[in-house]
């Protein structure tokens, strides 16, 4: 087992920070760029919310923490599941900050509840992208391990 | 070198070097000041667009298409144009002058040369922003366009309406002045009955228009209408609207067909 597929804990508080950093760089920025209009989260207890306005904006939303978590997971040493989760809860802070004005004229009042959804929702997209990277990384360390032996055989 | 610091391993280098994680967290902290404040600054403000969340930084056409909309508004309520507030002004010049000037001499001045956390912080936040100004411009440009032509597209058959509703207005009332006027003057005297379309209003450049009357009869209860008229747009000619005309000219019954529905 290499230093890519170690199963024993560790915490790296680097990798909350560079989490953080990616997820504000890489999904903050452009969300705020491209404008609310297009990118505004969904909330439960807004206007025509709910599983079947799956739109642009809940598709960025989402897949943008799990991209995150993903590279995270992937690059990282070690097993990384709770860094990223981390990063995403806080992440998830700092969102509802930064876009309170946009949420607050749609979620009508249930901001409480708006937060804690997406808190939620953050947090468990980041352990679902952070999974995948790690089993990328187990799938690219079990490839390499086996062309090693190969060559090492021949 | 002495025996205890050669039974010392040293330590692996961190995965992440400080200078990567310093210019991460500038870079970071530059974002997170311009979406958090970017709101309190006079200009960035005006950006803000309400009911359709933040500002749009890399859109200065959004706000001047936003201006347009407000004054053709204004000009349709009759109310007197106001003049464009300084803070508009601003607020365009600002996100020609981010979008369009500081963020590529940024990104293409600091490509490529090394540089300390704080600047390789600046060349991340810039670089984004430049990537996501390239990669959203062309569909925004395109959505743009589209939506001015639908604009004006409807602008055009709301014009074409608006016609039609005042020619049939005035057809209604010729009717009730046919229909009030004695017959030695030419008119109904009392009834509809004989009457037909002028002309002038019987093709307009808007629409053409077809009368048809009810008949009116003598021991019958008073109809409540005495006519129906269609007019079909010829401008958009998968548009219509049909009304009923009451004997005292007034209509009722506003059908609209395509477009104008």
């Amino acid at each position: 087992m290499d230093e890519h597929t170690k199963s024993s804990f560790s915490f790296d508080w680097r990798w909350v920070v560079a989490g953080y950093c990616y997820l504000v760089l890489f999904h903050m920025l452009p969300t705020y760029l491209m404008g609310s209009s297009l990118v505004l989260p969904r909330f439960p207890g807004e206007e025509g919310a709910g599983f079947r306005s799956v739109d642009f904006g809940t598709l960025w939303l989402m897949a943008g923490v799990v991209v995150v978590a993903f590279v995270v997971g992937w690059k990282s040493k070690g097993q990384t599941l709770l860094e990223p989760m981390l990063s995403g809860a806080l992440y998830a802070l700092t969102s509802s900050i930064a876009f309170r004005h946009m949420a607050s004229t749609r979620v009508h009042g249930k901001e409480t509840l708006a937060f804690v959804f997406w808190l939620l929702t953050a947090v468990i997209l980041s352990a679902v992208g952070a999974w995948l990277g790690e089993a990328l990384q187990r799938r690219k360390a079990r490839v390499k391990e086996m062309t090693n032996s190969a060559e090492l055989r021949t | 070198m002495s025996q205890k610091t050669e039974s010392v391993s040293p330590d692996p280098a961190p995965e992440l070097s400080n200078q990567y994680l310093g210019s991460l967290v500038v870079a970071s902290v530059l974002v997170l000041a311009l979406v958090i404040l970017g709101g309190r600054i006079n200009p960035l403000a005006a950006m803000h667009i309400e009911g359709g969340g933040s500002m749009q930084l890399l859109y200065p056409w959004v706000l001047a298409g936003g201006q347009t909309i407000a004054n053709g508004l204004e000009e349709f309520s009759g109310t007197t144009l106001q003049p464009v507030t300084d803070s508009i002004y601003y607020a365009s010049f600002c996100g020609i002058l981010f979008s369009g000037l500081v963020v590529p001499t940024l990104t293409l001045l600091l490509m490529g040369i090394k540089k300390p956390a704080v600047a390789r912080g600046v060349y991340l936040a810039s670089s984004i922003v430049a990537v996501t100004l390239c990669i959203t411009v062309l569909p925004t440009g395109f959505i743009a366009y589209q939506v001015k032509q639908s604009l004006r597209s409807a602008q055009a058959v709301q014009t074409n309406r608006d016609h039609i509703i005042n020619e049939l207005n005035k057809i209604a009332w010729k009717t009730r002045e046919y229909r009030i006027l004695p017959k030695a003057l030419g008119g109904g005297g009392g009834a509809l009955a004989g009457y037909t379309l002028p002309s002038f209003l019987t093709e307009t450049d808007e629409a053409t228009y077809v009368l048809r009357l009810i008949p009116e009869l003598p021991n019958a209860q008073a109809a409540r209408f005495v006519a129906t008229i269609r007019a079909s747009s010829k401008k958009f000619t998968d548009c219509s609207v049909e009304v009923s005309v009451e004997p005292n000219g007034k209509l009722w019954n506003w059908t609209y067909t395509g477009q104008f529905q």
